[in-house]
């Protein structure tokens, strides 16, 4: 009998990969724990499972059902970052196995500290991420303040020696530290540097962050509830979309900007611009992932004899917008395609319809529910010029609709588009109107402009040129609207965001190629690798361990040798006791089963009032004589057990590790001790009680004269530690 | 001076045991206002709710805090942000002994410090005894615990759920659990989702007893379109004819779905858009960024939403009364919401002589205040100045306060099921309908209730049949359970979990290890070690237990220094190393029922050996080889020589005449002649005769268990 349990890396196991999934089996049950990628991963395909998923509160109990009945979930607080949790699962009978790759045990300015302390005793199975930093050698680690200050201080002599400051982060997660205690100090100390955020959705992921305050500190909360602000309403913080823009700031400048391995992005861009400043600081807020072009970068910067500068190969990517001949070259390109459409016959025209529908309903379709209207209106008969007008309508009613309720907007662009056939919807003609021969379709005024503005000619209300224009109003941030070559990221969509939910819009991208550029960086700026990763180190996450001390424990998401470092600190801590330790690496499965049943059982009422529950340690104590009680069970309940005949064995002696301890209940029951080489002596040195027998076992040792006292001390001990 | 209030009766010693819970209401009782309960169970206690009665002032607002104990509370939970439900937790926590913890969720804490700091000022200058001031409130922020709905806390072994309740933002419903048992408040709830709430959830695990409002009773609500429409006509009907509208309402809550409302209705008239809406409320941009930062707590369709729906076109925020411009047609969002004092009073008073001006009540007026009045439509009010003025202005009472009706709580009742179901927060007459109505629906459909309406400060008993349930772990649980078959072990008890263990498994699930006291005792001995053998195996020979080991057992080491009793107890003799210094003995045994009793025995017996005097002992001994050796005669001699041995000890040098069968005694030159067969003293001196008698019975009365049964008393 006992629980079976199964656990196997998939991957970020010994590998110091910062990707983590792990199949862990639990009798019948089969849980994916995490599922992560790197940056390179597809948005599009991502999207649609988030809104599957059931959102849950830390502490939330799930009680799953099917093959899952009987066991629960609950996820707790991580700290590390917003909404990081560590995962308890609870069999049927009540075994723990808890999950915790990544947790923070200190508070930070936005996160309350992690609980994995707290989250079960001795659980079954712990598993744990080693992903903290390894050397100490230096001291006990740096405090919060000192951190803080440190980063301070960095950006500070940077920014008054005229340098500007890359900060490359990532999209949301730790971003959110740097954001906050940066936007408090400028605050605070009322600077006039440019703070610039250049992430893909900088402004989203702050307005998401500022409706998020119930998953922050309890401290923001608090001053949440003095202050008129939200904590991440961020005054001092610009939110830029292009590099360029941070490039064509005035004067020294921090810049916070994607990605944080400076393998795309922005911070790509800026940093090939400012590395050969010796007056610039590239800060990276913690060890940059191993391979990748950060940890170039920093081990570059951290060659001991390393000439003045290092020089380091880099590839840059940019999309330029096709000009001149290139440009017509595709417009012929373009018309020739729709042109010949139109000759063509009739089951062909869908065709265009569809082409255009594409081409058309891609800014549609990312107006969610909005698009199935407009997409079935455009499958209509249409042509060339309505083209232009449906397109210019789309557009000034797509921008309308992004401040108007949804049903307006809808109601909007289906009237647009239903009024280019009249024969769909002869309601949007006056009665009694007839459409003149040869016309194509009927035209109406502009909406927009009110009847002042209008200007109306023989053909109708006048077109102005500014009209085709796309406005910037109109693209929400991360659009990638690029103007003459200017440096965007390469990646297109694929930035790797986390986009909170909100819908990002594209636009429709002018036509453009990407251009290659090969060019070498000299490194003369001033790298620093601060410690704001957020994750507990190796030797408090090896104590902590040690208070939690489970009976298995599996270690993951490090590298080789934080893996080891992990164990062997783990091992060094008296209270790991008999806890079995497995490292696997990838594709190794640990066989982490607990051998022993347990069952539940009702305790009758005459038995628990005999029970002399004693407080020890962190739990109370009684010994219990019961006996199955011979009465038939009620359905569905557990047997009960009733009071048993006493015997003179109903004992067991539960002895303390600590002697500190005896002296303190001695103490409170007025006998004085003292301490003389690792023994407690009183009254005179007739009494001394000390520990006894070999180290692995727990014996201790009372020895005295025939006197009062003896048995006095003797009944205090009795107190303690006899449970009868 | 605050005097305080008494209660009706001196608080009662609830006796609460396994199989009692103890549901005592201390506000809110057959009434509206004051919420307070107080749940008792199994030694802990918690209060949910503390509001203060929006009719009565100072000290007499508050619940009956004076009848409970309040050191004894564990924590307080408090639903929501109304001043019904949380106003006197101020008070609670600074002016009362209270010492536990409070918890509410995020926006309510949010809202609470905003409106008690409102609130504490309005006191301030309405009277000399505030309940408390706005630094009392501040410093009770700093107590206040935040909860987040469906987080499952544990606190000092009271597990609390915390579901959505509708009615406000924020406003939840707790679950508590104690030992098993259950008992689910509603605070106010509703079970209707409106424009920006959700609809109150449905608790998944069934509790044992359901505290639930009543404020509605058995009446039904009008259904939401009907309802909005009804209001959206008089809105109109009110501005069509010149007058001013005046809505009063607490600046948060139910303020909110109406100005949704109202927005929607100028944004689909231009008839009405010349006409302003103002929201007089200090507290409006306050409590807009709070409902802009908690969106996440709200409906579905907010959460969606992709323009915040907060923010108002058409309505302008006063920041003062002077702003307001009346002259005209408009309409006035104004505070409090029951016409007790400030702006909404204020106004009231201006414009309830002009028969175009109309006011609609929106939410719950409580009986005892000016709102509650003028639904009765009189014919003259006064005034806060004193004056008496002729009500003219039309008076409508639209509820929007988001209770449950009696169809969405019988509902609610029906779905949980719970065998108990106390009624809060109503007037007792509409309490009563709806008891005799819940009552009638459960016997119709053979479900066993008990609904009870309990009145303030009598705590109601409900019997609960607690289960306690254990978990057998470890080598404990390798053998199944049969009928009669014993389990015996250790149980730990850790926060609410029971486990059931053998003492060698305590370091597998716990960090308890199991381990031995081992009792080290010495001794000055004064008699050979041969003699304290002797006592030894005259006591614990022939002694027998019913079980091993033996306890009659003593063995010895072949060196004689080293003794074993019942295999328990060693005993190691180092003899005297120089004359005048005592021979030590040293006993060890390791502690446990049996060793200690084995232990005690055998210093107990070395005690008496090395009192007694040498030769009583070898009479003993002597006295025991006769009787083996069934020998009578020799037997009657040794205890005549062990008697004056005995004697000996008391009185001086003593003789045993074995030929005369007498004892002779010399006593400061008198002399006395003992029989000891017969008992009989001889002796000139009468009150040596009479000492020696006494020593006498005494010895023969601590010799008598020695005996045999052949000896009877006739034989002396």
């Amino acid at each position: 009998m006992g629980t079976r349990v199964k656990f196997v890396p998939l991957y970020g196991a010994r590998d110091g990969q910062r990707a983590l999934s792990y199949l862990l089996e639990i009798d019948e049950l089969t849980i994916l724990l995490d599922c992560g990628w790197t940056e390179e991963y597809d948005l599009a395909l991502l999207r649609p499972l988030i809104q599957m998923l059931p959102k849950l509160k830390y502490q939330q109990f799930v009680r799953l059902s099917g093959k899952g009945a009987g066991f629960t979930l609950t996820a707790m607080a991580a700290g590390h970052t917003l909404g990081g949790a560590i995962w308890r699962i609870t069999t049927p009978v009540e075994e723990q196995v808890v999950y915790a790759p990544a947790s923070n045990h200190q508070r930070e300015s936005h996160l309350n500290a992690g609980v994995l302390e707290k989250v079960a005793s001795r659980p079954a199975v712990l598993i744990c991420g080693c992903h903290g930093s390894v050397n100490h050698s230096r001291g006990p680690p740096a405090t919060r303040k000192d951190r803080e200050k440190g980063l301070i201080d960095a950006v500070k002599r940077t920014l008054r020696s005229g340098g500007n400051v890359l900060i490359p982060v990532d999209a949301v997660g730790r971003l959110l530290e740097l954001v906050l205690l940066l936007d408090g100090h400028w605050a605070a100390g009322a600077l006039t540097y440019p703070l610039g955020l250049l992430t893909h959705a900088g402004g989203s992921t702050l307005e998401a962050a500022r409706s998020q305050l119930e998953w922050m500190s309890h401290a923001l909360s608090k001053d949440f509830g003095t202050k008129r602000d939200n904590p991440f309403a961020c005054r001092r913080v610009r939110v830029l979309h292009q590099a360029s823009e941070a490039l064509a700031l005035s004067g020294p400048r921090v810049i916070l900007a994607t990605s944080q391995t400076l393998m795309q992005g922005a911070a790509r861009v800026l940093f090939a611009e400012w590395a050969s400043d010796p007056r610039n600081l590239i800060l990276f807020p913690y060890a940059p992932q191993e391979g990748s072009f950060a940890a170039t970068v920093v081990s570059a910067a951290m060659q001991p004899h390393a000439p003045s500068s290092a020089s380091l190969p880099m590839t840059l990517s940019h999309r330029q917008e096709l000009q001149g001949a290139e440009l017509e070259a595709w417009q012929q390109a373009q018309h020739d395609r729709l042109m010949q459409g139109d000759q063509e016959s009739d089951e062909e025209e869908d065709d265009i319809s569809e082409a255009l529908v594409r081409k058309f309903s891609e800014p549609a379709a990312l107006l969610s529910k909005r698009s199935s209207g407009l997409a079935e209106a455009l499958q209509s008969r249409t042509s060339g010029i309505s083209i232009a007008r449906m397109s210019r309508s789309l557009l000034s009613s797509a921008s309308q609709s992004f401040a108007s309720p949804e049903d307006a907007g809808n109601a909007e662009l289906a009237h647009v588009a239903v009024a280019s056939d009249p024969a769909i919807n002869p309601d949007v003609l006056l009665d009694g109107f007839k459409c003149p021969e040869g016309c194509v379709a009927p035209m109406f005024p502009d909406e927009d402009l009110s009847e002042d503005e209008r200007e109306w000619d023989d053909f109708g209300c006048t077109l102005g040129p500014n009209e085709f224009v796309k406005s910037s109003a109109f693209a929400p941030e991360g659009a990638f609207m690029t103007s003459g070559g200017a440096l965007t990221d390469p990646q297109g969509g694929n930035q790797g965001d986390e986009d909170l939910g909100q819908e990002e819009d594209q636009g429709e991208p002018p036509p453009s190629k990407i251009v290659t550029l090969q060019k070498s960086v000299q490194l003369r700026a001033k790298v620093m690798v601060l410690e704001f990763a957020g994750l507990s180190d190796i030797q408090s996450t090896a104590v902590i361990l040690g208070n939690v001390a489970p009976r298995h424990l599996i270690l993951i998401n490090g590298s080789e040798q934080a893996t080891e470092a992990l164990k062997a600190a783990f091992t060094a801590q008296s209270s790991s006791g008999n806890a079995k330790i497995h490292a696997p690496a990838v594709a190794e499965s640990v066989d982490a089963s607990t051998g022993s049943s347990a069952y539940h059982v009702v305790l009758a009422e005459s038995l628990l009032n005999q029970l002399r529950m004693r407080p020890m340690g962190d739990c109370q104590v009684a010994w219990l004589n019961g006996v199955a009680s011979s009465t038939a069970e009620e359905e569905g309940q557990p047997p009960e057990l009733v009071p048993g005949e006493p015997t003179i064995h109903d004992e067991a002696f539960i002895v303390d590790e600590r002697l500190s301890e005896v002296a303190g209940a001695l103490a409170k029951a007025g006998i004085a001790a003292e301490w003389a080489s690792s023994a407690l002596v009183m009254c005179g040195g007739r009494v001394i009680v000390k520990r006894g027998g070999s180290p692995d076992s727990n014996d201790l040792v009372v020895q005295g004269a025939l006197c009062g006292d003896f048995y006095r001390v003797q009944a205090v001990i009795r107190s303690q530690y006899h449970i009868c | 001076m605050a005097t305080k209030r008494k209660a009706d009766a001196p608080p009662e010693a609830v006796e609460t045991g396994r199989n009692t819970v103890s549901v005592n209401v201390l506000g809110a009782g057959q009434e509206v206002g004051r919420s307070c309960v107080i749940i008792k169970y199994m030694g802990k206690t918690v209060m949910l709710d503390c509001g203060v009665h929006p009719g009565r002032q100072g000290i007499n607002s508050l619940p009956f805090l004076d009848s409970v104990d309040l050191d004894e509370v564990d924590i307080a939970l408090i639903t929501h942000f109304h001043l019904d439900h949380c106003a006197a937790v101020p008070y609670l926590l600074t002016r009362t002994n209270f010492k536990g913890r409070v918890f509410m969720t995020h926006p309510t804490k949010a809202v609470y410090g905003m409106l008690l700091r409102d609130f504490a000022k309005l006191t301030r200058a309405a009277s000399d005894e505030p309940l408390y001031t706005e630094r009392d409130v501040d410093a009770s922020l700093d107590r206040i615990e935040v909860v987040d709905f469906h987080q499952t806390l544990t606190i000092n072994g009271i597990q609390v759920c915390a579901y959505r309740a509708g009615h406000v933002l924020g406003a939840a419903m707790f679950m508590v659990e104690i030992a098993g048992m259950r008992a689910l408040y509603t605070g106010d709830y509703s079970r209707l989702a409106d424009r920006h709430l959700s609809a109150a959830d449905l608790p998944e695990v069934k509790p044992h007893i359901v505290i639930v409002e009543s404020t509605y009773g058995v009446s039904r609500h009008l259904a939401r379109e009907e309802r909005e429409d009804r209001f959206r006509g008089r809105v109109q009907q009110v501005l069509a004819r010149g007058g001013r509208l005046l809505l009063p309402c607490v600046a948060l809550g139910r303020a909110q779905e109406l100005m949704l409302i109202l927005e929607e209705l100028w944004e689909r008239s231009p008839a009405l858009r010349g006409v302003p809406i103002y929201q007089a409320s200090g507290q409006a941009k306050r409590a807009l960024s709070i409902f802009q930062t908690y969106t996440e707590m709200m409906n579905d369709d907010i959460r969606r939403a992709f323009r915040n729906p907060f923010e108002f076109k058409h309505i302008t925020h006063l920041n003062g009364p002077k702003e307001l411009d009346d002259t005209g047609s408009c309409v006035v969002l104004a505070t409090p919401s029951m016409l007790q004092a400030g702006l909404s009073r204020e106004l009231f008073d201006a414009w309830c002589e002009d028969s175009r001006n109309g006011i609609i009540i929106a939410d719950f007026a409580v009986q005892g205040t000016l709102a509650r009045d003028i639904l009765g439509e009189p014919a003259t009010v006064v005034t806060r100045a004193g004056r008496k003025v002729p009500l003219r202005m039309t008076v409508d009472a639209i509820s929007f306060s988001a209770h449950a009706d009696f169809d969405q709580t019988s509902q609610f009742i029906d779905a949980l099921d719970p065998p108990h179901v106390v009624l809060v927060h109503g007037e007792a007459t509409e309490m009563g309908r709806l008891r005799k109505a819940l009552e009638q629906r459960a016997a119709v459909k053979g479900a066993t209730r008990a609904v009870h309406m309990p009145l303030l400060t009598k705590p109601l008993l409900i019997h609960h049949r607690a289960l306690h349930l254990a978990k057998v772990v470890g080598r404990l649980a390798d053998k199944a359970l049969v009928p009669g078959r014993g389990v015996r072990g250790v149980l730990v008890r850790q926060g609410l979990q029971d486990s059931l263990m053998s003492a060698e498994d305590l370091p597998v699930f716990t960090r308890l290890r199991p381990g031995r006291i081992v009792q080290q005792q010495t001794l000055a001995l004064t008699c050979p070690f041969s003699q304290v053998r002797l006592a030894l195996e005259v006591v614990f020979e022939g002694a027998g237990g019913s079980s091993s080991p033996d306890l009659g057992c003593v063995t010895g080491s072949l060196d004689g220094n080293t003794l074993r009793v019942a295999d328990a107890v060693l005993l190691v003799h180092t003899p005297s190393p120089a004359p005048g210094v005592p021979a030590r003995l040293a006993l060890e045994w390791e502690a446990g029922n049996l060793a200690d009793t084995v232990a005690d025995a055998v210093v107990a017996v070395i005690m008496q050996a090395s009192s007694e005097p040498e030769a009583a002992a070898l009479a003993e001994a002597a006295r025991m080889a006769a009787l083996k050796a069934k020998d009578p005669e020799a037997a009657e001699r040794a205890e005549a020589d062990m008697i004056a041995a005995l004697l000996s000890c008391q009185f001086g040098p003593c003789r045993a005449d074995h030929e005369r069968d007498v004892i002779t005694l010399e006593v400061d030159g008198k002399v006395a002649l003992i029989h000891a067969a017969k008992g009989q003293v001889e002796c000139d001196d009468q009150t040596l005769a009479a000492r020696l008698g006494r020593a006498l019975t005494r010895i023969r009365a601590a010799m008598g268990p020695c005996q045999t049964t052949d000896y009877d008393d006739a034989g002396g």
